[in-house]
Order: C-alpha cells, then sequence, then structure tokens
C-alpha cells in the first residue's frame, strides 16, 4: 500500500505569502520538482479551490486544498503564513476565512490514503497542534510535530 | 438496504472520512447500507439512490428529488451529534416507506 510521502523540503514556515493562489504555486512548484506531480497540478488545484474551496474555521483556521489528479505520488506538504491569507469556507460560509496552516497535498489512491487522512481530520481538532505548528519556527520544527501526530502513515525520502 | 451517495469537491478527502464515519453510523445501528462516492458536480444526474450527502456548501438539488444532506460535521466534527440524529431519522424514513 502506498504511504503518503511527506518532506521537510515541502514544509514552508512563515511565509511572506499575500494570496491563496501563490501558497498554493509554491507548494505545487516544489511537488512537481520531487516528481510527485505533473504540471498540470498547479492549474487543477487553483481551479478547485476557487469553486470548491476548503478554508475551515478550526481553532486555527487553515485550508487543505486539494486534487486526485495530475498526482503520481501521494504527498503531503505543511505551509504557515506570517499573516493570514484570504481563503473561502468550504462550508459556504460567507466571508473570507483568514487562513493561517495550509496543507496542500495530492492523493492518488483514495482507499489507500484513508487512515492518514483520519488521522489529519483528527489533527484538525486538535487545538494545541494546531497551535503548535503556527508557531514552529522552521521546517525541521514542523516536520517533526506532523510526522510525530501522523506516525508511521507517512514516509520520508529524505 | 438504503443507497447513499456521498459527493464532495474532489471526490477525495472528505468523501472518504464521511464515507468511514457514514459506515460506523449505519453498522451501529444495524441498518444495511451500500454507499457510492461522486462529485458534487455529478449531483443534478444521479439516480436509483436514497439520498445524498454532500462534504461542501452547494446549492444543487438532485432532478428525480433525491434528498440531499450536507455532512460537513462528519468531518469538522461541529455538530456532528446533530447531524447524526437527522441522518439515521431520514434514513429510518425512507427505509420505513420501503
Amino acid at each position: 500500500m502506498e504511504k503518503m510521502k511527506m518532506n521537510k523540503d515541502l514544509i514552508f514556515i512563515h511565509k511572506n505569502f499575500r494570496t491563496k493562489e501563490e501558497v498554493i504555486a509554491n507548494a505545487c512548484d516544489h511537488a512537481e520538482k520531487a516528481g510527485y506531480v505533473t504540471a498540470d497540478f498547479k492549474a487543477d488545484l487553483i481551479k478547485r479551490e476557487q469553486t470548491f474551496p476548503t478554508g475551515l474555521g478550526t481553532a486555527v483556521p487553515l485550508a487543505i486544498p486539494h486534487v486526485g489528479t495530475s498526482c503520481t505520488t501521494s504527498f503531503m506538504s505543511l505551509t504557515t503564513v506570517s499573516q493570514p491569507v484570504d481563503f473561502e469556507y468550504m462550508d459556504g460560509t460567507e466571508g473570507k476565512a483568514p487562513i493561517e496552516i495550509v496543507f496542500v497535498f495530492g492523493i492518488v489512491q483514495p482507499e489507500d490514503q484513508v487512515k492518514v487522512l483520519q488521522k489529519l481530520s483528527a489533527l484538525f481538532q486538535d487545538a494545541e497542534c494546531l497551535n503548535r505548528i503556527k508557531t514552529a519556527q522552521d521546517p525541521e520544527e514542523g516536520f517533526s510535530i506532523i510526522s510525530s501526530y501522523l506516525g508511521d502513515l507517512t514516509e520520508t525520502d529524505q | 438496504m438504503i443507497k447513499i451517495v456521498v459527493a464532495c469537491g474532489g471526490g477525495i478527502f472528505t468523501t472518504s472520512i464521511v464515507t468511514e464515519r457514514i459506515k460506523e453510523i449505519l453498522s451501529q445501528n444495524k441498518i444495511k447500507f451500500n454507499i457510492t462516492p461522486h462529485k458534487i458536480t455529478e449531483i443534478a444526474s444521479i439516480t436509483g439512490e436514497d439520498l445524498i450527502v454532500v462534504t461542501g456548501k452547494t446549492s444543487a438539488t438532485n432532478d428525480s428529488g433525491i434528498p440531499v444532506m450536507i455532512g460537513i460535521s462528519l468531518f469538522t466534527g461541529v455538530g456532528e451529534e446533530e447531524f447524526t440524529e437527522e441522518f439515521l431519522a431520514k434514513v429510518r424514513e425512507i427505509e420505513n416507506s420501503k
């Protein structure tokens, strides 16, 4: 069964991105360089986010842009931003969602990833963990928080 | 047996989570089920199913009159109990009318 990839170079901490497109494009470019997605992934993802937004009003607002197309290896990335970036809410709540944590990820086979996705959803409800991610100082710290939460459901290329 | 469609924007993440939750809820309540994933864009044209649970905000309705429920709370946990009650009530209502 394919495990989801998570590497330190897909972790971006306290970035100065202004728009959700910037956040998404950055993660996609790195995923493409790592060979996990094709060139179409970025456009697919930005389009999907526009029609079906993924902002969540969790304890620390987060977004989960993801698609299952143009992805050859399931992976997860993490971005934290130095000031909140506007996304829209997944449940249609009016107004902009001031997002502070973004998980861009791609999935090849949903059936293979159910467990890691369930753990990820549990993480979204863990305010303490979300705050630790938000205040992480560098990719190593971000990586270790997430990988200790997800355990051996992910693997790293590094 | 209740035939349910779970639909989300991408057809992967939230669909998987919500599908697992619905399976748990129905199994706990000893209700036989069949669950099929779809994308939200396909909702209007679905036929032959009993109930559609969507995980994203949508005003889409089904052309055949199949009821649509918004199940985001099964994914976020917020309002999950209320949704579960409503969901079970709807499922039982549908099964009883068969």
